[in-house]
């Protein structure tokens, strides 16, 4: 009778864990515009949530002078103006509170720094490096971007799916049935 | 509050695995068997409850419950959640996989220190102190875990350092919530249901007192 406890328990953990699909990284997703001399930051997590009220700090990559520094708004966007006529490389650092801490490189050209161009890049994964960025424009490319993300803490925004949470739940139990029949066979007080 | 892969060097990371996996297996081997049902129960409300947020100004906060988790299950705790925060990692990737042993001394120990207060409070002046002892253990276990945080940031890097300090004042809200919590539900359940603290180091004299 016990056993078959023990084996219904041990069933019903697996078909929760079988309906469930792993849970998305909670990433935040850095989005870089450029447009008519000004910065556009959009700052997201990968569940949607926009990263609001979240500093923005421009910095010339070379000096690490602090050229413009902003916040993000209710939907995750903060607009900078760059400083007329500058070139170089922008080093991007959007501060999400605990949750993130993402950084951005932006190298513009000095023969076209108010280009009309957008120049948006990918969605990022976690401690990744993207070289370059999908132009809308077919003129040349005057910006060259490279993006990294560093989470310091993991700081959830929204809820979890009750699927998620079952998982978790049919694991614990599957883990401390493991743990009972091995206390039970003396196994800790070897 | 969570460290993420990536964060920690591997000095750290690897040695705070071997020291947390030392309490770990010191902890499994201090669950009676008739507490696992118990535990387990914690370890699913751990499990959960760290993914209740409040929000705080901009940003938000969740709920640690590590000194309510130290009240009932004393040295089981830091085994309730090292397998709360393995499976957030794992499901969620609420803090790194890397960092496991990092993030679980983080709210380990606390945990223990919470249940020693609690428990030595209890002893010495009986069940009528319950909701200021639960208080203190809630409070000084969401204190002790920031301050954990604070530590592991501060010797992985000076860019760290600025969120170190961060970590700790952040967490001021979530000491008064589960000061709050912990000591109504210690005193609710030294009230209706003391058996269910744990109490090794309680007679039964005091836990009747």
């Amino acid at each position: 009778m016990r056993r078959i406890q023990l084996i219904t328990l041990y069933a019903i953990a697996i078909i929760i864990l079988i309906m469930t699909q792993t849970a998305e990284a909670h990433k935040l997703n850095l989005f870089l515009i450029t447009e008519d001399g000004n910065l556009q930051v959009e700052g997201y997590f990968a569940s949607g949530a926009p990263a609001m009220n979240c500093k923005v700090i421009v910095k010339d990559d070379r000096t690490g002078k602090v050229l413009v520094t902003g916040t993000t708004d209710k939907e995750g966007v903060a607009l900078l103006p760059l400083p007329e006529g500058w070139s170089g490389t922008l080093l991007v650092e959007l501060k999400a509170s605990l949750g993130h801490m993402a950084t951005a490189k932006l190298a513009v050209q000095p023969d076209n720094p108010k280009s009309d161009d957008k120049e948006i890049n990918r969605e990022l994964s976690t401690s990744s490096n993207i070289e370059g960025a999908t132009h809308k424009s077919s003129e040349p490319q005057n910006h060259n971007q490279s993006v990294s993300q560093k989470p310091v803490l993991h700081h959830h925004v929204t809820g979890f799916s009750i699927r998620d949470i079952l998982a978790g739940i049919g694991v614990i139990a599957i883990i401390y049935t493991g743990i009972s029949f091995l206390k039970k066979r003396n196994f800790f007080n070897q | 509050m969570h460290i993420s892969d990536g964060i920690l060097n591997s000095t750290v990371s690897l040695s705070s695995l071997a020291v947390s996996s030392g309490i770990f297996l010191w902890s499994l081997k201090g669950i009676r068997n008739q507490d696992l049902s118990k535990t387990a129960l914690m370890t699913a409300a751990l499990f959960v409850g760290s993914l209740i947020h409040i929000p705080v100004g901009p940003s938000s906060v969740h709920l640690l419950l590590t000194g309510l988790a130290g009240i009932l299950l004393g040295r089981g705790a830091y085994a309730a959640l090292a397998i709360a925060v393995a499976l957030q990692a794992m499901l969620f990737q609420f803090g790194g996989v890397t960092a496991i042993g990092a993030n679980t001394i983080m709210m380990g120990i606390p945990a223990l220190i919470a249940a020693w207060l609690f428990h030595g409070i209890l002893k010495r002046f009986g069940k009528k102190v319950a909701v200021p002892a639960g208080a203190v253990g809630g409070a000084v276990s969401v204190l002790l875990a920031s301050l954990f945080l604070a530590l592991f940031l501060w010797i992985t890097g000076e860019q760290f350092r600025e969120v170190a300090v961060l970590a700790v004042t952040a967490q001021i809200p979530v000491m008064v919530i589960e000061a709050i919590i912990t000591g109504f539900m210690a005193g609710f359940i030294v009230k209706v249901k003391p058996e269910l603290l744990w109490t090794s180091n309680l007679t039964p004299d005091d836990n009747k007192s």
